[in-house]
């Protein structure tokens, strides 16, 4: 698979050589599917992402975290919005969103199948959005024929910034609903190290979440918090064993980092149909970071949400 | 045949683990160290140091110099890791048989009850004769440990078999590193701290700035006219410089208390209402009780206080407030009467150790709230109230402090003693929450 850091350089060097030459963007998105094959997340690197959240303990080598099996997918996303032919430049997209459909466990030590392919470009009062769906298939099923087993499918919403594509009507700003926090139950503190120990384990140095500096080089108040650690954070000890469960989030503003991050937990229904949903906010600005649910089954309908309807969050 | 010192001296025949009947576990006495508010009277004082003055104190009063105790347990909440045997190096320092065993336990501020319910239980199996059970805390000796970063290099480093290897070891270290870590008392799957944690329970159950500090009020000045006719004479040994509690404001008023400014739950605003005076401060102290068999105490023409009847440990899931964290004795204390066919208006006093004033309120309020104790207890009907004038009649934490582990044997040995004087039969309740969303609470009856 090609290294993350790769994929950043290409990206760098797409936006300069397009500054340079003055080129316009593709309007459409590049119709491939990017495939990994016999891809294996290692117990090592289960253990290096169980030491982020260390409170929650060890984890199952049978049954990994969600995030972890996004981290084994993400660099194949990465490589499909780093080369030249995607109509949006990687470096500055904004993650808005993550929803995923976590079928069956995805253990370690085993060879997988990862794809990797773009879709859904649709206009945004800020710009134009994109989802990059990742599909992590197993070795074949038991039953005859069966073929490759589906065990996580995972679909991540980016934002690019003032990229109007041809023939995208305008979307206008929806006002924004005033947030009202709900009873506080945990605090993060997050240490100015969370971007960079995140990174180590996810590949992921995107200099935005590894210095103050090179952070507001690119547009960012400050170093932030990777998304996926936030998601990853919130399902720690969260997440029903065996899998068979839905979560997404929704990333309102940035996490400044170090910074505190006050969350409210609310579970609803019970055993195996428990419903969890978390808020998150900065208690000293009272504004929104994240929202994120869990949920038992696969629901698609609460996982793809339609367009047109208003969300909770504003890109910053 | 030589006599075996160490045989067990039990006279009435086969003990109940070997199948005959269960005997009695008493409350023979109590000693503890006045309480000190940290980085104060005992900042130069160790756990270690606490610990072996509550025990040398117990055993002056009640005669043991040179005796071999069953066992003594006992624990801190916070200690050094070099400490592991802290106990047991306590008893060494004592003038106790130095063949008297030793452990550790801990289960947060509820480590003394455990300590004393365990000890029991086995006093009344005829495994033991007599024990001593107790806690000691001091922030004012806590460790400061390198981060986890630090610890990685240095791990490394000692691993390290070649001048090269140790050279790539130490070039991993940064100034960061330097930085040491103390033990918080944030809950780690939350990071909210135990009051942070308590202001929500309080709020959720609507409890009064107002109730919260005359429940202070009360404690300290119960506690002020306990120490005034002597109630602690043959409880505390005085210690360092103090002897008395220097946490007790005996000439507090609420209007004093109602002058200050919250200190927990503050992002509710207006409706914060848990303040340093209606909250525990961090405290150092140590406490011991001696229990024994009836028989035990008699041969030696000890006195016998009370007897331990029962205890329960409860826990509940805080983790995303389903439950308040200290809420865990509610449901203790359901089970506990409900084993023992009692009913919460059964007894004479009630010990319920305030962590915070809207601790003890919450989990009052919860026993008569229908709808909880129907829900969450499982109950056809509401505990119901109970005397107030029945309740921490001495002070509890919030005058005394609260060194997490020397609090149940504090309130055992008050308790205990509050039943001798009541008369055979009275009973006593005790209820103690800790970290981690757990709690014990136990029965005591007066002999």
């Amino acid at each position: 698979m090609t290294p993350l850091a790769a994929s950043y350089r290409a990206a760098l060097s797409t936006a300069a050589r397009d500054a340079l030459l003055r080129r316009r963007r593709p309007q459409s998105l590049p119709a491939r599917t990017l495939l990994v094959h016999d891809h294996v997340i290692g117990e090592d690197l289960a253990a290096a992402y169980a030491g982020l959240f260390p409170a929650t303990g060890p984890l199952d080598p049978g049954d990994l975290p969600s995030v972890l099996v996004h981290i084994a997918g993400f660099p194949a996303a990465m490589d499909l919005m780093a080369q030249a032919d995607f109509p949006m430049p990687l470096l500055g997209m904004v993650h808005l969103e993550n929803r995923v459909r976590h079928h069956r466990p995805v253990p370690a030590g085993v060879p997988l199948e990862v794809a990797a392919s773009a879709t859904g470009l649709a206009p945004h009062p800020a710009g134009t959005t994109v989802d990059l769906v990742i599909t992590v298939h197993g070795p074949d099923g038991d039953q005859p024929g069966e073929g490759p087993v589906l065990l996580w499918e995972g679909t991540s919403t980016y934002l690019g910034r003032g990229v109007r594509l041809a023939g995208h009507p305008r979307v206008d700003r929806r006002p924004r609903e005033a947030f009202a926090a709900p009873e506080l139950t945990a605090r993060w503190r997050l240490p100015a190290s969370t971007g960079r120990d995140y990174a180590a384990v996810s590949g992921d140095y995107n200099p935005i979440h590894l210095h103050p500096l090179a952070a507001r080089a690119l547009g960012q108040k400050g170093m932030i918090a990777h998304g996926m650690y936030l998601a990853g954070r919130m399902l720690a000890g969260r997440e029903p064993a065996g899998a068979g469960h839905s979560w997404s989030i929704s990333f309102a503003t940035p996490v400044l980092l170090p910074g505190s991050v006050s969350l409210g937990v609310t579970h609803s229904g019970a055993g195996t149909a428990r419903v969890t949903e978390v808020t998150a906010w900065n208690a000293r600005s009272g504004k929104p970071h994240f929202t994120g649910r869990i949920e038992p089954g696969e629901r698609p309908t609460a996982i793809r949400r339609p367009r047109s309807s208003g969300r909770p969050w504003r890109p910053s | 045949m030589t006599e075996n010192p160490q045989q067990q001296t039990s006279s009435t025949g086969t003990a109940a683990i070997a199948g005959g009947p269960l005997r009695q576990a008493v409350v023979i006495g109590g000693n503890r160290t006045p309480f000190a508010r940290s980085h104060g009277a005992y900042a130069s004082a160790s756990n270690k140091d606490l610990l072996t003055a509550a025990l040398n104190g117990l055993v002056a009063r009640f005669g043991l110099q040179g005796e071999r105790i069953g066992e003594v347990a006992a624990g801190a909440v916070i200690k050094h890791s070099r400490d592991f045997n802290l106990t047991r190096e306590s008893v060494l320092g004592t003038v106790l048989d130095h063949s008297t065993p030793a452990h550790e336990v801990q289960i947060a501020c509820a480590t003394g009850m455990e300590a004393i319910g365990g000890l029991a239980n086995k006093i009344r199996l005829g495994q033991l004769d007599s024990a001593i059970g107790g806690g000691v805390d001091s922030i004012s000796d806590a460790p400061l440990v390198f981060n986890d970063a630090a610890r990685s290099v240095l791990m490394e480093l000692n691993r390290a078999r070649t001048v090269q290897d140790r050279i790539k070891a130490v070039l991993r270290f940064r100034p960061g590193h330097l930085a040491p870590e103390a033990p918080g008392t944030e809950e780690p799957r939350t990071g909210l701290s135990m009051g942070e944690h308590q202001a929500r329970t309080t709020h959720r159950w609507g409890i009064t700035r107002q109730a919260q500090d005359e429940l202070a009020l009360a404690s300290h000045h119960h506690m002020a006219a306990a120490y005034d006719r002597g109630f602690f004479d043959d409880l505390v040994t005085p210690f360092g410089t103090l002897t008395r509690d220097n946490n007790l404001r005996a000439d507090s008023t609420l209007e004093k208390l109602a002058s200050l400014k919250p200190a927990f739950g503050r992002d509710l605003g207006e409706e914060a209402t848990m303040t340093a005076g209606n909250s525990t401060p961090l405290t150092d102290g140590a406490s011991a009780v001696l229990l024994g068999s009836e028989d035990w105490a008699a041969a030696r023409g000890l006195p016998v206080l009370a007897d331990f009847v029962d205890f329960e440990t409860a826990a509940v899931d805080f983790v995303d407030g389903q439950e308040g964290l200290l809420m865990a004795p509610a449901y203790a204390v359901a089970r506990l009467l409900q084993r023992q066919g009692l009913t919460l208006q059964d007894f004479d006093y009630y010990e319920i150790h305030e962590a915070f004033a809207g601790t003890v309120l919450a989990t009052l309020k919860a026993w008569e709230d229908e709808e909880f104790c129907r829900e969450r207890l499982g109950l056809d009907a509401p505990l119901g109230p109970i005397d107030r004038a029945r309740l921490n009649v001495n002070g509890s934490s919030l005058a005394a402090g609260h060194p997490f582990a020397a609090t149940g044997g504090r309130i055992t040995a008050t308790l205990a003693k509050m039943l001798h004087k009541k008369g055979p039969g009275s009973l006593g309740l005790v209820s103690v929450c800790a970290a981690g969303g757990q709690g014990i609470v136990a029965i005591l009856r007066g002999r």
